[in-house]
């Protein structure tokens, strides 16, 4: 940490009134338009969190179109590894924080990239967004409904562009289904499949739940290694005593941070099917689970959890070692089926689609879409539906039941335990 | 007042407490102690249904059992809570549940009990957390007790939040100070408590340090603390906090001005919002006109259009953004009047093409809420010609993401060769912008405006191209019409009726094959395949017959196999067939015949191949082929010809994967494979199929490919994919070496996912189990004179299948194809005995069974004295069993008692007892046969008239053997999915 946020504001100056929101045109150019302006037109970015997905090589870059000037981390020891991976990959001195709000607020930040485990993403996305930037968030959007709806109000309300990062909607082969997403979206909007449709996602149908991400039990509490804040990386999550497999590439195990799992690749699943079914716009309005009873910290494996939608509509997520057997497909509807790899029950399937026209072109390029100010393909928007998808699922898994929930309200019907896990308690003061 | 009622809750508790006599019995006469101690045995729970049965029982018993759990809590740093939380968790997600609602009060005076006597930190925190999932009014005085606990006060306002009528009660704890500062104001702030705000105001004053009145509360913002604060008084001021918040904090500002337009104070939430539309910063603006938008609905549109108009391009778009949810779409019909007089039906829902997606008019796109206001549209149209480009770039972006169709006419006069007066000089940026907003906008207006385009400048062409390919509506008659007339747009319009499959041009793409222009000529040669029918193949043969070029012949080709491939696959063979007849060059319809894929096809070309008709084409097709019989050819094919071997074995691979063979069988052909195979790509193919068969030798074969680096990784993979997901007995040395190389090649590839794999291999490793101890007699069954038949290694006292039956991991491992009967016996023979075995079954369906006195080599049911069932006879596919053919059942001769089997994977033990005619088996301890064969079938183990229906026995067979004195014991296969461990005898004619 070379700057705290406090000695920053000193050196704004007395002229800085509005803390919250630490104006960027105070350290840019100024008079005119007072936004600053990069050189060349050139976009900036900031990383949080460099232990993990931040520091890879997807997205530990910088570029022409968006140079990377600074990262973020409570662990001191990931900040000095980004450091000397700027300085090898890009020749760059990156700038460091250790409290996110700093490098929120630098005025030399454009985008903000959270990278963090999922109980941090609602504050931090809040934060970015009342401060002006625009945002790239990694999946899971967020661990509970409450906050991706927080994030889309306020990403809205400061007009930011934001972009949660998984993709298969608009590319890339839907792992291992063997197909892209965007036939299977041309295929359900031609009626050839009729309707309602059944979605199963499974190992059957190519994907895998990796519960390799469950939780331990019985943690017994170790000293805290001293380049980790580990207070600061708990943050709004509850007190509980360190131990490593709570935190960094564990972390995942556990309700506190992620749900496991159906948390790391919930998103990724789930999102593009809201996509194929057209229902970007609302919820479910039933979970069932299946699955062994959950401890309430650390986070067990299922066999299968049911999303009903009010039209019929099915998604069908089955855990790994409980997939159907046999040939499975991957959407079922009342006049026919198609299964990995696009193989369909229709004949000559491909023929009748290429008669459709393609689906919407959609805005895939983020850099393009923070200048031209346009929403991205997956957005605060649709990214807070397929987000809840997740957590409603979380919330079922932890009660062990059946849940149904209100599309409008966006609360759970007749269970109060339920709906007291959709916003859940934030420690100290950290609040959205 | 706390301590008041903390008492008296206190009272409560106590008194309740009392109500459950120590040592209370149950229904089934258990003690609370018992209750609690047998669930803890059960969890956690499998099922839902099992959970709730054992919390049930907990329930019954709460207060009590509930106290008695939570006093099971040790310290956490023990870690031994684990049974307890399930037990807690558990309880409370029962409780909660809807119709146990009867269970909630006992259960919360067990927990709040608990809790006093508690007094680890940790422990507390868990109990008070499960405690807010039930929490009511009633048990605001638990946690007004933790409310100022440095350690549990977070937890314990968090529950206060959580309960629908503890606003008082939060109130009261802000009037005391009864709990720290800044979690009484996130308390408020969450509760919205407008009396909370003098005590706020008073705070942040008292933080502030300065009593003046027009201090700047900002002094000291920057702590948590005081961003807390100003944050609560934005959720629970009045106007009278408006003033502090603007100058405090702009962010809070707006939320309380948003505060108090909920509450109908708009004039001030719209006063303050207009102020802050002045801000330098584009966010604020943003906020503060989202804002406006929000209150005043169409009213704010002079904000909104004053955006449009402005420079800031983020605050233009966000501007649009949110007027986008209160525009009408009925401005269409009036403006479309203007430019397009002859248009009629002004109803809001204008002349659109047909939608190919609904094949009706698509009402979704052009209905709109009839409350919506046509103000804004109708402000940005007039607005339109005076923007700027870049500003006329994000209204067109906005119509067309927003389906505006009020400015359809903008639009289309932004695109450069559109048709339509007063027409818009057009960046490159926005041209595009318009060519892609009117193809979502759609109708026949946008439909011709797009054709148009295509014969304009080369890169808008391509640009109206990609939006033709996405418009929603029928334009082939357009096209035709384009190529008709010819022009630079021809081969776009080719080019989209073979991507869209329009039949109906076939006629005019057949005459551009005669064009004068070679750039089309070869476009239309191109587009043939995307709008031929099955009509049209002979008229394709004989085209391909004289077409002279190899473009033109792979074209007709192509379109050959298109204008077959919705026919059966038979019928394409014998359509290819006859044109193959006809010809004088028939490699020209081996493509075709390769797409037909029938065995006859597939025939042919292997035919074609050996007898040199074309051997290059042969071979292409048949790599072609889809159907798995091509696999064989491939590999013949690849044994011989060594130059082809790679490419050939590659395409098998694939065959195989795709061929629905199970998973033995594929890793037959995937072995065969790679023992020809020398090249690592292929090598890795091969593992990565392998990968997809969880089996053992695919495990074995996949291992032996660890050791070399061009095939390590992928090996790894390989054998972490099999061992994840087999159900098959792997020898525990192979496995652990194995699995040990292969986390060593993850950690050292060191990706992100191999770090998941490392992980994966770690937790399968610290699974496994290493194989039992030889097995040795218990001492009662040495004493009396046993003699051990398997031990765990060993299978030198038998005979017979020695490949399909071998010692795995201390057991007799079956290898064998499911429904292979292929058998083992014991290489001594037996009269009378008894016969012990532990059992297993590892897969659902399992079919096995124990001869008795048996020959070997014959069928031991009928050959033997008889045959004693092994079934896993719950599973589904013996629905319509016989009841002479359940477990232990002598087979045909006496129906057994039906048991239910231990859960797969775990061991049943049986023992079968013969002595003369009677035989007697017990399972698990259970007596579930003894009878004596001679006396069921009165002595005729054949029927009596020497013919083949035995009315004596119960299946009405012939048992020849039933008599025999003695005979080999066997194990008779019927498939894997069976293990045995621990197999001895007492010989009783010793």
């Amino acid at each position: 940490m070379d700057e705290t946020r406090r000695s920053f504001l000193k050196k704004a100056g007395a002229g800085v009134a509005l803390f919250t929101i630490l104006p960027r045109h105070v350290f840019g150019a100024m008079g005119g338009d007072k936004r600053y302006v990069a050189p060349s037109d050139q976009l900036t970015k900031g990383i949080i969190g460099v232990g993990g997905i931040g520091r890879s090589s997807n997205h530990f870059t910088s570029d022409r179109r968006c140079r990377l000037v600074a990262i973020c981390d409570v662990d001191s020891g990931h900040l000095r590894k980004g450091v000397e991976l700027g300085r090898k990959k890009f020749g760059e001195t990156l700038k460091t924080y250790h409290d996110f709000r700093d490098l929120v607020h630098d005025p030399n930040v454009d985008v903000v990239h959270i990278a963090t485990p999922p109980h941090w993403h609602g504050i931090m996305a809040c934060e970015a967004a009342r401060a002006g930037k625009d945002i790239f968030c990694e999946k899971p959007m967020t661990r509970t409904i409450g906050e991706s709806k927080r994030v889309m109000e306020a990403v809205r309300r400061n007009g930011r562009i934001f972009r949660l990062n998984t993709w298969f909607r608009f590319k890339d082969t839907f792992y291992g289904l063997g197909t892209a997403v965007e036939p299977l979206k041309k295929l359900v909007d031609s009626g050839l499949l009729g309707w309602p449709l059944t979605v199963r996602i499974s190992g059957a149908t190519g994907f895998t739940w990796k519960f390799f991400w469950t939780g331990k039990e019985n943690l017994v509490p170790e000293p805290v290694p001293s380049e980790l804040d580990y207070d600061f990386w708990l943050g709004p999550a509850p007190y509980k005593p360190y131990n490593p497999h709570r935190v960094h590439q564990t972390f995942r195990g556990y309700w506190d941070y992620d749900g496991g799992g159906l948390g790391d690749m919930g998103q990724h699943y789930i999102d593009p099917v809201q996509y194929i079914l057209g229902k970007d716009d609302t919820f479910p309005v039933k979970v069932e689970v299946d699955a062994p009873q959950q401890h309430p910290d650390a986070i067990g494996i299922w066999r299968s959890i049911t999303y009903t939608y009010e039209d019929g509509c099915k998604i069908i997520l089955e855990g790994e070692g409980f997939e159907s057997q046999g040939k499975v497909p991957y959407i079922e509807g009342p006049k026919g089926k198609v299964y990995k790899g696009f193989e369909c029950s229709i004949p000559n399937v491909m023929e009748l689609i290429a008669e459709m026209p393609d689906p919407d072109p959609q805005n895939t390029d983020f850099i393009d879409c923070v200048k031209t100010r346009r929403k991205f393909a997956l957005n605060e928007q649709n990214g807070h539906h397929s987000s809840t998808i997740v957590n409603m699922g979380v919330c079922a898994l932890r009660l062990g039941r059946t849940l149904h929930f209100d599309p409008k309200s966006q609360l759970f019907i007749g269970d109060d335990a339920a709906n007291r896990l959709i916003d859940q308690p934030m420690r100290g003061t950290w609040a959205l | 007042m706390k301590r008041i009622i903390s008492s008296i809750f206190l009272t409560f508790v106590l008194l309740a407490w009392c109500l459950v006599p120590a040592g209370a019995q149950d229904s089934r006469q258990r003690t609370v102690l018992t209750v609690v101690q047998d669930a803890l045995a059960q969890l956690p729970a499998l099922t839902a249904d099992d959970l709730d049965r054992e919390m049930e029982d907990i329930a019954m018993a709460a207060p009590e059992s509930v106290e008695i759990l939570a006093g099971m809590l040790v310290p956490a740093s023990e870690g031994q809570n684990s049974p307890v939380e399930y037990a807690i968790s558990g309880l409370v997600n029962f409780v909660s549940a809807s119709g146990n609602e009867k269970y909630s009060a006992p259960v919360k005076a067990g927990l709040a009990a608990g809790l006093g006597r508690c007094t680890d930190i940790p422990c507390k925190s868990f109990l008070l957390a499960q405690l807010r999932l039930l929490a009511d009014r009633e048990d605001i005085p638990v946690f007004l007790e933790y409310a100022d606990d440095e350690n549990l006060g977070s937890v314990a306002v968090n529950a206060l939040i959580s309960i629908p009528e503890s606003d008082e009660a939060i109130l009261w704890l802000i009037r005391s100070e009864g709990a720290s500062r800044p979690l009484l104001a996130y308390a408020a702030a969450e509760k919205g408590l407008s009396e909370a705000e003098p005590y706020l105001m008073a705070w942040i004053e008292e933080l502030d340090g300065n009593t003046e009145e027009d201090s700047d509360p900002s002094s000291k913002a920057d702590t948590p603390d005081m961003r807390t604060y100003l944050h609560a008084l934005a959720c629970c001021g009045g106007e009278e906090s408006l003033d502090v918040l603007r100058k405090a904090s702009v962010y809070d500002y707006i939320t309380l001005l948003d505060r108090l337009a909920g509450q109908g104070n708009t004039a001030a939430a719209v006063a303050g919002a207009k102020k802050l539309l002045k801000s330098d910063d584009t966010y604020i603006r943003c906020a503060a006109l989202e804002l406006l938008v929000r209150i005043t609905g169409a009213g704010a549109d002079k904000y909104v259009l004053d955006a449009v108009k402005g420079r800031d391009r983020e605050y233009r778009c966000a501007a649009l953004r949110y007027a986008a949810g209160i525009v009408d779409g009925s401005a269409v019909a009036d403006s479309l009047k203007k430019i397009f007089p002859g248009i009629s039906d002004v109803s809001g829902d204008y002349d659109v093409i047909i939608s190919v997606k609904s094949g009706k008019k698509d009402e979704k796109s052009f209905k709109y809420p009839s409350e919506r206001n046509p103000l804004i549209v109708d402000g940005i149209r007039k607005l339109f010609p005076s923007l700027s480009d870049e500003a006329r770039t994000d209204v067109v972006n906005w119509a067309g993401d927003n389906r505006i169709t009020g400015l359809l006419e903008e639009v289309l006069r932004c695109i450069p060769a559109a048709r339509v007066p007063d027409k818009i000089e057009s960046s490159a940026a926005l041209s595009v912008a318009a060519i892609r907003a009117a193809g979502k906008l759609g109708g026949e207006y946008a439909a011709d405006a797009l054709v148009c385009q295509l014969s304009g400048d080369a890169d808008y062409a391509r640009v109206a191209y990609d939006a033709l390919l996405s418009f929603d509506g029928d334009i082939q008659e357009r096209l035709g019409r384009v190529l008709d007339d010819g022009g630079n747009a021809v081969q776009y319009a080719l080019d989209l009726a073979c991507a869209r499959r329009m039949t109906g041009l076939a006629l005019q793409v057949f005459s551009l094959l005669d064009s004068g222009d070679s750039m089309v000529r070869r476009a239309a040669y191109q587009a043939l395949k995307g709008v031929v029918t099955p009509q049209d193949c002979s008229r394709l043969g004989e085209l391909m017959e004289t077409a002279g070029s190899d473009f033109r012949v792979s074209a007709l080709q192509d379109a050959l196999c298109h204008a077959l491939q919705s026919l059966p696959g038979e019928v394409q063979y014998a359509d290819v067939k006859s044109l193959i007849e006809k010809s004088g060059n028939p490699a020209l319809y081996y493509p075709a015949l390769a797409q037909a894929g029938t065995k006859e096809a597939v025939a042919f070309l292997k035919d074609a191949y050996a007898e040199g008709r074309g051997t290059e084409a042969a071979f292409s097709a048949l790599m072609a082929v889809g159907n798995p019989a091509a696999a064989d050819v491939l590999m013949d094919i690849a044994s011989k010809d060594a130059g082809r071997a790679e490419t050939a074995l590659v395409r098998v691979v694939d065959l195989v994967s795709g061929s629905g063979m199970d998973d033995m069988s594929r890793t037959a052909k995937y072995a065969a494979v790679l023992k020809v195979s020398r090249e690592a790509a292929l090598q890795n193919k091969v593992l990565d199929a392998l990968s997809g068969t969880p089996v053992m030798p695919a495990f074995l074969l996949a291992a032996r490919y660890l050791d070399d680096n061009g095939t390590a990784y992928k090996a790894a993979g390989a054998v972490k994919a099999i061992a994840a997901k087999t159900t098959d007995e792997i020898d525990y040395a192979a496995m652990k070496s194995a699995l040990e190389k292969a986390a060593r090649i993850f950690s050292a590839a060191g990706g992100a996912d191999d770090g998941y794999a490392v992980d994966e291999i770690k937790k399968m490793l610290s699974e496994l189990q290493p194989p039992a101890e030889k097995f040795v007699l218990p001492e009662d069954e040495a004493k009396a004179g046993y003699e051990v038949l398997f031990d765990g290694t060993d299978l030198s006292k038998w005979t017979g299948d020695m490949e399909g039956y071998t010692p795995i991991n201390g057991t007799i491992f079956v290898t064998a194809n499911y429904g292979d009967s292929r058998n083992l016996y014991t290489k001594k023979e037996y009269r009378d005995f008894i016969f012990r075995f532990e059992f297993c079954f590892v897969k659902p369906g399992v079919n096995n069974g124990v001869g008795i006195r048996t020959p070997m080599g014959k069928d031991a049911a009928y050959w033997g004295m008889c045959e004693s069932q092994i079934l896993d006879h719950d599973d589904p596919i013996y629905n319509g069993l016989h009841e002479y053919q359940v477990h232990g059942s002598a087979y045909g001769i006496i129906p057994a008692k039906r048991i239910v089997h231990k859960p797969l994977g775990e061991w049943n033990f049986e023992e079968i007892k013969v002595v003369g005619d009677r035989i007697t088996v017990t399972l698990n301890g259970e007596v579930i046969l003894d009878g004596n064969l001679r006396e069921a079938c009165q002595g005729h183990n054949v029927a009596p008239d020497g013919s083949s229906y035995n009315p004596y026995t119960v299946d009405h067979k012939n048992h020849p053997g039933m008599f025999n004195e003695k005979g080999h014991i066997g194990f008779l296969g019927h498939g894997a999915g069976i293990k045995f461990r621990n197999v001895r005898i007492l010989d009783l004619d010793k």
